[in-house]
């Protein structure tokens, strides 16, 4: 076995232990999507479904070949596919540009985000394989693979539709950097896929009557599930969750991108059109985490500018606070005090690296001739 | 990727693409046909359903114009009217209304075959005013391909005709001014006595409760033949438990419609439903 390999193995078993641990501290939840899940991973087409998740069956599928209690296939298989999203993220931040440190550090951020730890106390949802496949089909597009990530997004958007926007997003960053070299073929890809999803979507509608039922994220023109989630929720605690999801990570990734190379940034702006839309059509104090593949590795430039005591006393508060917030510990204190004192250290980091003088931008590897 | 097959790609894309959303339109307009005239996108009146949950129970209404309510608005139909109390049940009943417009008795087995998906609990075999081998106007449902090969009747182009632009045809067999013997389910309406029959049996070999329905008689000679089908029937089917009868015979039920056919008043709709309700109750609390 190569040392690269020993390497992965060996943060694989830390990420694994490390959630595992927390799966079992975690209390349950009260209310999941569990039957929801379970019902199409058994029945995989349910006649007459009336709901956005009806297509959402890949994983309920998966899990449902493997015996033991749901409790505990759902949690294994959360405690895996967020190890691997933030095994994905370390690996795209090294083609991103960043060095082995800040990889490293993105890793970490990534694993111990709210995110992957809110899945950690409810595990019945598609999110921790969307966070695996997103940082994962945007390295290999990166990388100038086509038939695999196609090939991935395509079945995964059976778990969740968004499977399939990480290959938009790297197209339309392909395209405002006018790479008109890979453009098209990512284009063709990303077609490929939507394709993919809307004729399924029609050929259920048609001979299995699904529809979109009366969930809110379908009510397009009246604000969908955006509306229902400000007025179930007062603004302060909107205002709160909102904070809550990416923490310090705003504030870093906001510095990052002064940092970041013209390749990094066209795949940020790329991502707003589907951030803006999946914050408006899904909860979007959890729909923005889908993003972290971008957010985090921006976020590390500015987080391997600073010397290691900051650095891991940064992610240690922003940790804590997750640990509270997402997975929900009871064991851990409140997570306003380490939360405030991440966001401290984080401006104190943002305002040293101001004072540097910029360095030249990073350029994604492989990605331009 | 070279660039033929980026081409090719491309080509398979806008070909799906189209079809997508010719499938897409096709609903939206099949959306506003059903609040119209209540004909859903799988060809009958009534909320759309291709599969049954546990504890649902289900009522289909086959028959012709009569039962389809062709001149009245959808509301006002007799299996519409019905679909509200025996919806409201503890156990709900969902009402599938698979009459057609023009549809005569023949096309009750075939109608049956189509949406045995439905797995009726009871099944309302209406034996109506259409001749028995009249059928809906532009070949109705089964003359779209699409319907036949998968059940789904695209809404593009108007499969089915308006109701209101409908008239009830009426079986010449039951004019009165004619003079032969019409000769019971032996004679001039064994067509229509077998049609029947068969669709009666289709219900019971299924061990479905089957009601025949016998509507507002036009005529003597209709409602002798009303009279002859129920001897055939319970010669043929007596002894099995599972078949029942209504009789619709409210005074002065049918009334002409601005087209110049006949059709039931809004008050006998009401009535005729009220004892239809009643009986499918009987019927499935008593199993």
């Amino acid at each position: 076995m190569s040392a690269a390999a020993k390497d992965w193995w060996l943060r694989l078993v830390w990420l694994v232990a490390v959630f595992g641990a927390i799966v079992v501290l975690a209390p349950q939840p009260e209310l999941t999507d569990r039957d929801m899940y379970v019902t199409f991973g058994r029945r995989i087409i349910v006649p007459d479904c009336s709901d956005v998740s009806c297509m959402r069956v890949l994983i309920g599928w998966f899990l449902e070949r493997f015996p033991g209690t749901d409790v505990v296939k759902w949690s294994t298989y959360a405690v895996l596919a967020n190890a691997a999203a933030a095994l994905a993220v370390r690996r795209l931040s090294l083609t991103l540009g960043l060095t082995a440190r800040a990889a490293d550090f993105a890793m970490w951020f990534d694993a111990l985000g709210f995110g992957p730890l809110f899945a950690l106390f409810n595990p019945y949802t598609a999110d921790p394989l969307m966070f695996a496949l997103g940082a994962w089909l945007t390295d290999l597009l990166l990388r100038g693979r086509r038939g695999l990530p196609t090939a991935l997004a395509a079945i995964g958007i059976f778990a969740k539709e968004f499977a399939a926007a990480p290959l938009w997003i790297v197209t339309i960053a392909a395209a405002l950097r006018r790479d008109w070299r890979t453009a098209p073929s990512l284009l063709a890809c990303a077609l490929t896929v939507t394709l993919v999803w809307l004729s399924a979507q029609a050929a259920l509608m048609v001979l299995f009557n699904y529809s979109l039922g009366d969930n809110p994220s379908a009510d397009f023109l009246h604000g969908a599930y955006l509306a229902k989630w400000m007025r179930e929720l007062s603004p302060r605690l909107a205002l709160v969750a909102m904070v809550a999801e990416f923490g310090v990570l705003y504030l870093l990734f906001a510095a990052g991108l002064r940092l970041a190379s013209a390749d990094l940034r066209a795949l940020v702006l790329a991502s707003i059109p589907a951030a803006l839309l999946l914050a408006y059509v899904q909860q979007p104090d959890r729909a923005l985490w889908n993003f972290h593949f971008l957010v985090v590795p921006v976020a590390m430039l500015v987080v391997d500018r600073a010397d290691w005591l900051m650095a891991w006393s940064v992610f240690v508060f922003y940790a804590a606070a997750n640990l509270r917030f997402g997975a929900q510990l009871a064991a851990v204190p409140s997570a306003g005090l380490p939360m405030m004192l991440s966001f401290v250290l984080g401006l104190l980091m943002v305002v040293r690296t101001w004072r540097e003088s910029p360095p030249r931008p990073i350029r994604v590897e492989g990605s331009r001739p | 990727m070279t660039r033929r097959q980026l081409a090719a790609v491309f080509l398979v894309n806008a070909i799906g693409y189209l079809c997508v959303a010719t499938i897409l339109v096709d609903r939206g307009y099949r959306r506003q046909l059903a609040a119209r005239t209540g004909v859903n996108a799988y060809g009958y009146r009534g909320v759309a359903r291709v599969g049954k949950t546990s504890g649902e129970r289900r009522l289909v209404v086959v028959g012709g114009s009569f039962a389809f309510g062709s001149g009245l608005q959808y509301a006002d139909t007799i299996p519409a009217l019905m679909s509200g109390p025996l919806g409201r049940q503890p156990q709900p009943v969902h009402v599938a209304n698979l009459s057609e417009p023009g549809a005569g008795a023949g096309t009750f087995v075939r109608a049956l075959n189509d949406y045995a998906y439905l797995l009726p609990d009871v099944i309302l075999i209406v034996d109506g005013y259409d001749p028995p081998s009249g059928l809906p106007p532009g070949g109705g449902r089964r003359a779209s391909a699409v319907f036949r090969d998968i059940g789904y009747l695209p809404a593009l182009p108007s499969g089915l005709v308006s109701p209101a632009a409908v008239s009830t045809d009426v079986d010449p067999l039951f004019d009165d001014s004619r003079h032969e013997d019409p000769g019971g389910c032996a004679g001039l309406f064994a067509e229509r006595c077998d049609a029947m029959a068969a669709a009666v049996e289709w219900g019971l070999a299924r061990k479905t409760a089957v009601v025949v329905v016998t509507p507002p008689a036009v005529s003597r000679r209709q409602a002798a033949e009303q009279r002859a089908l129920l001897t055939a029937l319970a010669g043929r089917f007596g002894s099995d438990d599972r078949l029942h009868h209504v009789n619709l015979q409210v005074p002065g039920a049918l009334e002409d419609g601005l087209s110049g056919a006949r059709r039931i008043t809004r008050e006998a709709a009401e009535s005729c439903a009220r004892q239809l309700v009643a009986e499918v109750l009987t019927i499935l609390n008593g199993r």
